[in-house]
């Protein structure tokens, strides 16, 4: 069993949250409230996945993703998944700086009302995978102007790409043939200047490190 | 001409044909004579004053000078020390007085700080111009009131010499000689026109005086006016920042109570529809119900998180300008360019007016400009950040007092900035927002 901490400071929350996972198959080893409690837990424990909030006590800041990357750079990629009440384009750039982005998840908190699609999330993120909400792809997307090149159902491929969706899952949301999705990926990596790749995980991070050079 | 009115005060009076037979020389003569109230008023202490004074003019006459140089000194530090303080009661005796001549009161001269009483009767220039004052009203006001005393006898002589030519032989006026009652009813003439000439003597004296206590007491009001509008300017600063830090109050309340409730009550349902779903099968209505149920309250969340950043953005207070203008015209229908060459944060105040300022720009840009494009461009000048949103619209906008545009400059000139706006016919529309870093 997926062995977790948890850090989110309102309490209520909290308790949901720690319902939500557990209810997804998750062991909560661990639920705190703000980011030094979180690595003293995480210290202690040794989870498999940190689920975080990033505005925690005392500074209400970022404290949650200081947190995150600290321990990121002590424990190797340490499967994290960073809540966030906004789109921050610099928060989702510190955590994929992070371990070459590698396991990692930048989401909005009210994904976390999406019982299936967030439990698929941190599944995703423990395995190694990158996770990153839609809103942040869609925010840099509207900032690059080399994306105007791409038709509207590429968009909406890449989009898919970037929340790390494999071929066939974008195929099957898409409702449309895998070769066709393989076609359209072929072209966004073209007009975008990327060499193709069979790894999707490369895929998604050539894609967000395409996207934060270009904002 | 116009028709005649009822003059208001000594100084209109003075300049009709019937101002000798009016009461204004009268009121006029009484305010000159109330100089010996200020007279008594400034002895009681004053003798300190005057006495040494007097000693020294003795010992100058005796040809001591020493002893009068000493004295003059003790006076003369009596006269600093005490002016200040009997300034105040014969100044309000002037002012009281003054309404003989002209009726409106004048300006309460202000009062001064509590528990300074030291410092404001010494070291505000207020007490010592009203020192100054006071001295200058004494010589002057004495000074007519002897030159009054002294042709007044002279008219009342030249005006009796028939009487006096009638029993002794001659009469003698200063330079005048009457020796024959035609000539001494001519001096008697001549005492007459001295006795009008004194009527307006005396009511010219006390208009000067009372023009004299306005423009000393006008220094105060401008002086008041000045220190009163400091304050407003003060008190609107702290009624923006009040405001201000009201919005991210209540932003944070909605954060930690109705949003993080919303959240845990739309995690249930979502937890509760999975359940039913998976129990009941899809097609079960109790699962249909669910399922409007958590999508409704996911519409609500929406709805909140809109207003919350519609109140204060907690962006804008975590990250700051940029990152919140991003988060802003990310949910707008045209594409909106950010740009910024700012290295380090403003400070909040600042970050907060160009917030809202550039969002209500940004809404005019969206609801009347027709544009397909706009840019945001945020940079330094000096001081100043300054904020410019431009589109490529079809112009025209204008500041009505009730537009969007009015209530940014209002914004603005709370914080001291500025607000420039071009919108020709036809576009672009450019509007530049200029606000100090320091106030």
């Amino acid at each position: 069993m997926t062995r977790v901490v948890l850090a989110e400071d309102g309490t209520l929350l909290r308790e949901g949250l720690v319902g939500l996972l557990a209810r997804l198959g998750f062991d909560v080893v661990a639920a705190v409230g703000d980011g030094d409690a979180l690595v003293a837990a995480v210290n202690e424990h040794h989870p498999d996945l940190v689920v975080t909030d990033i505005r925690m006590p005392p500074g209400y800041s970022d404290e949650g993703l200081r947190a995150a990357r600290r321990l990121r750079e002590q424990y190797g990629a340490l499967p994290v998944v960073a809540l966030s009440q906004y789109v921050e384009r610099s928060y989702a750039e510190d955590l994929l700086d992070s371990a070459d982005g590698r396991a990692v998840g930048y989401l909005l908190k009210d994904r976390v009302v999406d019982i299936a699609e967030f439990g698929q999330a941190l599944r995703t993120v423990v395995r190694g995978g990158t996770v990153v909400d839609p809103e942040v792809v869609r925010q840099l997307m509207r900032r690059s102007d080399p994306l105007d090149r791409l038709t509207e159902r590429e968009r909406e491929v890449l989009a898919l790409l970037a929340e790390g969706h494999s071929n066939l899952a974008i195929a099957e949301r898409l409702v449309v043939t895998e070769a066709a999705v393989n076609k359209h990926v072929g072209n966004i990596l073209a007009k975008l200047d990327l060499p193709p790749s069979a790894d999707s995980n490369r895929r998604v991070l050539a894609v967000l490190t395409w996207l934060r050079r270009r904002s | 001409m116009p028709p005649e009115t009822r003059p208001e005060n000594a100084w209109q009076a003075l300049r009709r044909r019937r101002f000798l037979l009016g009461r204004w020389p009268w009121r006029a003569l009484a305010h000159t004579a109330l100089t010996l109230v200020l007279w008594a008023i400034f002895m009681v202490p004053g003798i300190a004053v005057v006495a040494p004074l007097g000693g020294a003019v003795a010992q100058l006459t005796q040809g001591q000078f020493a002893g009068a140089v000493g004295l003059m000194i003790l006076g003369l530090a009596f006269g600093v020390v005490l002016l200040p303080l009997m300034a105040t009661p014969m100044l309000a005796v002037d002012r009281w007085r003054a309404r003989l001549v002209d009726p409106p009161s004048l300006p309460a001269p202000p009062r001064g700080p509590a528990g300074a009483w030291w410092r404001d009767r010494y070291l505000t220039p207020r007490r010592w111009r009203y020192a100054g004052y006071v001295a200058v009203t004494l010589v002057l006001q004495t000074g007519l009131l002897a030159a009054l005393s002294i042709l007044g006898a002279a008219a009342a002589a030249l005006v009796a010499a028939p009487v006096l030519a009638s029993r002794q032989d001659p009469v003698n006026v200063g330079p005048w000689q009457a020796d024959d009652p035609a000539s001494a009813l001519l001096l008697a003439a001549l005492g007459v026109v001295l006795f009008v000439g004194l009527f307006y003597l005396w009511t010219a004296g006390a208009c000067l005086q009372v023009v004299l206590l306005r423009r000393t007491l006008d220094i105060d009001r401008v002086e008041r006016l000045t220190e009163e509008l400091t304050e407003v300017g003060a008190s609107r600063t702290r009624l923006v920042d009040s405001f201000d830090s009201e919005r991210r109050r209540i932003e944070r309340d909605l954060h930690d109570g109705a949003q993080q409730r919303l959240v845990t009550l739309a995690m249930g349902l979502g937890v509760t529809r999975v359940e039913v779903t998976e129990a009941l099968g899809p097609d079960h209505p109790a699962s249909a119900g669910v399922a409007a149920a958590h999508d409704q309250a996911k519409v609500l969340m929406d709805e909140l998180r809109a207003f919350v950043r519609g109140i204060h953005p907690q962006v804008l207070t975590d990250v700051g300008l940029v990152a919140a203008l991003d988060q802003l015209t990310a949910s707008m229908q045209i594409p909106v360019e950010v740009t910024s060459n700012l290295s380090d944060r403003p400070p909040s105040h600042v970050e907060t007016t160009a917030y809202f300022a550039t969002s209500e720009a940004l809404t005019n840009v969206a609801r009347h400009s027709g544009a397909a494009h706009a840019w945001v461009s945020i940079g330094r000048d000096g001081e100043d950040v300054v904020v410019e949103v431009r589109d490529d619209g079809r112009g025209g906008a204008t500041t009505r007092p009730d537009s969007g545009l009015s209530g940014m400059a209002d914004r603005l000139a709370a914080v001291g900035g500025s607000l420039w706006l071009s919108s020709p016919p036809g576009g672009p529309t450019v509007v530049r927002m200029r606000i100090p870093e320091s106030r």
